[in-house]
């Protein structure tokens, strides 16, 4: 299934190739990255967990005066799958023939939203097994098959993004990361897809919509969201096979400028529909999640960010009651909160950054840090030197659950 | 008695009309380097110069709009080079009275990010520029003296009201067009650490225009180097230009 539209995008991309080269800019990169875990060897399969040579290609084609392209692909070897892949990371084409609407359609990276790395109203896929694991950034976010509309009445932005193919999050499942699994009350190791879900299949029904609505008033940025699709994370069934229940989501956001800084709050209610009483031990409660956040600059080039989240479990009761016994240790909170903080010194006009971001919770008394020092050595020249750092007071809460994935990463790329 | 009065008048009349002249140069200078015509288009080649004389390219097609004259003005900065920041968008909502807006569009993550712009001297892009010298120094921010002039150049003691990393700067103005066309920055020992020049003017759709400044980082011997080309005024970019939806998708129109 995959394989056929990758064809069909690679006979676009050299039917765009042939009629306007001229038109066509190319940029790239080679990238060499390794990840070397530092906690425990125990639950890995191989002493590193990050070893890659990344090829990526770019081609931006303008089509037409009101159209056009971008194609990109990445090419690696994966040192720890020991795999060549090819992805598609992006292949869409922009159609913009009004001032009144515009399309862009194909596989493309979807994001919105006020969080910093805390997604409320951002459905989109996400792969936080790169994120984790010291990849670039770029690699948090899984491109989406979808088809974007987006409308500009008066001063308003309304986008409503169609996604006919189901893509879920790349999760910790056990291939390259380790977790703990609480139905066999052990950390999984690493090797392959612990979770092998199964995804909906592609119907008319099965189409996730999203849409926002956005206004700009004055700096002032406010949003509505909605959402009507799936949770991207698998969840298990009463026969202990792995699928993606179904969940609607609306939310708002504001961000501005306030307190000599910016200001951000968002919030959202997933209403789990396959649960909706909660009383599903497998599958997600439904929530309402709340953040708010601040960052300023608090010195030349030094910019500071907090973020406060809280996310509230609908029918905590009724999940409390059906809850198998064996499962009652590692219950959810009522009321889950966490902290994020983002330090980011540039200095040497620019050249080297130093970043800190860190997630922690009161709640699960556990915790993300991520150190990270960057340098660019020419324009086309950069390393990246940082650390994926997890603990935690219990084994088997969000972040400490991942503690032996601990690791000091490394990444040299040269753009072209 | 009436002749004292007269004479008094007078001088009051002659202090008031100097020191208005003084803001009257300031704010003829202000309006020629950063408000010609009503809107305006240039590819910026910026060429950072570190200590050990390494250059860094960056290639930056701008679009400017002013929404008030030596008021709120909007820019779009549409990165051509390097690779690693091609694609990038930056847009400033320059406003008066609170602080500007600012935002970074991310291609890769399709990630716009508002950024922190209470600092207006922290470096554009990693140049020798500060934000500040890109979209201009409110006027309101400095006590403004008239120091010397000669036949070509009014030159203007600037003393900032609220502390600054310097303590006062010079400037030096064309008494032809109005064009700021040097800056000295002064630290609190009286030594001259910085300085910005206009190293050429061309006068453009009637405009005489910069089109080459330079940043001198004098005490961190760094400088960065500010081309301008292609630059065209009044073409009629609408305001809505400058909002997400041309950060996400940008107006090739006005870019080529």
């Amino acid at each position: 299934m995959k394989a056929k539209y990758f064809f069909i995008f690679f006979l676009t991309f050299q039917w765009i190739l042939a009629v306007s080269l001229e038109d066509t800019e190319f940029s790239g990169f080679l990238e060499g990255s390794a990840g070397i875990p530092v906690a425990s060897n125990e639950y890995q399969e191989e002493s590193f967990n990050l070893g890659e040579i990344r090829l990526q290609l770019q081609a931006d084609t303008l089509l037409t005066d009101t159209s056009e392209s971008r194609f990109k692909i990445d090419f690696y070897r994966d040192e720890v799958l020991e795999e060549w892949k090819l992805d598609l990371r992006e292949g869409y084409i922009s159609y913009y023939p009004s001032y009144f609407y515009e399309i862009k359609a194909g596989r493309q990276v979807l994001t919105w939203g006020t969080g910093d790395l805390i997604f409320i109203n951002d459905r989109f896929p996400k792969d936080y097994e790169s994120f984790y694991s010291g990849r670039d950034m770029e690699y948090l976010k899984v491109p989406s098959d979808a088809v974007k509309i987006s409308f500009f009445p008066q001063k308003y932005i309304v986008d409503l993004v169609i996604i006919p193919l189901f893509t879920p999050n790349k999760v910790v499942n056990g291939e390259r990361l380790t977790f703990f699994d609480q139905s066999s009350g052990d950390f999984v190791s690493t090797g392959e897809d612990y979770f092998n879900a199964d995804e909906p299949s592609t119907s008319l029904d099965n189409t996730q919509l999203a849409f926002r609505i956005k206004k700009n008033i004055e700096g002032n940025e406010i949003a509505l969201y909605g959402y009507r699709g799936f949770y991207l994370d698998p969840n298990p069934s009463d026969e202990g096979e792995y699928y993606y229940s179904k969940t609607n989501v609306i939310g708002a956001s504001w961000i501005g400028s306030a307190l000599d800084g910016i200001v951000n709050s968002e919030m959202g209610y997933e209403d789990s529909r396959d649960d909706r009483d909660g009383d599903d031990p497998y599958i997600t409660n439904s929530y309402l999640k709340f953040l708010l956040g601040y960052k300023r600059e608090m010195g030349r080039d030094f910019t500071v960010g907090v973020q406060y989240y809280l996310e509230h479990m609908m029918d905590y009761d009724n999940y409390r009651d059906s809850l198998p016994e064996s499962f009652g240790q590692y219950a959810r909170h009522k009321n889950r909160s966490m902290f994020a903080l983002r330090l980011s010194k540039l200095m040497m006009q620019q050249k080297l950054k130093y970043e800190l971001f860190t997630f922690y919770s009161p709640t699960d008394e556990d915790g993300y840090i991520n150190p990270d020092i960057s340098y660019k050595w020419s324009d086309d020249l950069s390393t990246s030197l940082g650390m994926n750092i997890f603990y935690g007071k219990y084994y088997y809460t969000d972040f400490a659950q991942l503690k032996d994935n601990t690791n000091i990463y490394f990444r040299t790329r040269y753009s072209f | 008695m009436k002749k004292i009065y007269l004479i008094l008048i007078l001088l009051l009349l002659g202090s008031t009309t100097f020191s208005a002249d003084v803001d009257e140069i300031v704010k003829k200078a202000y309006n020629a380097a950063y408000y010609a015509g009503e809107d305006g288009r240039s590819t910026v080649d910026m060429e950072i110069v570190d200590k050990n004389k390494r250059i860094r390219k960056r290639r930056i097609i701008m679009l400017r709009k002013d929404i008030s004259d030596g008021k709120e003005q909007m820019y779009y900065a549409y990165f051509k080079r390097p690779s690693d920041v091609k694609n990038m968008v930056f847009m400033v909502h320059k406003n008066i009275e609170k602080d500007d807006d600012r935002w970074l569009y991310l291609p890769a993550l399709d990630l716009v990010k508002r950024i922190a712009s209470n600092d207006k001297r922290s470096s554009f892009v990693g140049s020798d520029f500060t934000y500040e010298d890109i979209s201009g120094r409110s006027i309101e921010e400095d006590v403004h003296e008239l120091t010397g002039e000669d036949s070509s150049y009014y030159i203007i003691k600037n003393t900032p009201k609220n502390p600054e990393d310097f303590a006062y700067f010079v400037t030096y103005i064309d008494k032809k067009n109005y064009l700021p066309i040097k800056a000295e920055y002064y630290n609190s020992s009286g030594n001259i650490y910085r300085k910005i020049t206009a190293e050429k003017i061309e006068v453009i759709d009637g405009f005489p225009t910069i089109t080459i400044m330079k940043a001198d980082e004098i005490e961190k011997g760094t400088y960065t180097t500010n081309k301008f080309s292609n630059i065209v005024y009044n073409l009629g970019i609408k305001e809505n230009i400058f909002t997400e939806r041309y950060l996400r998708r940008p107006p090739r129109k006005w870019l080529k």
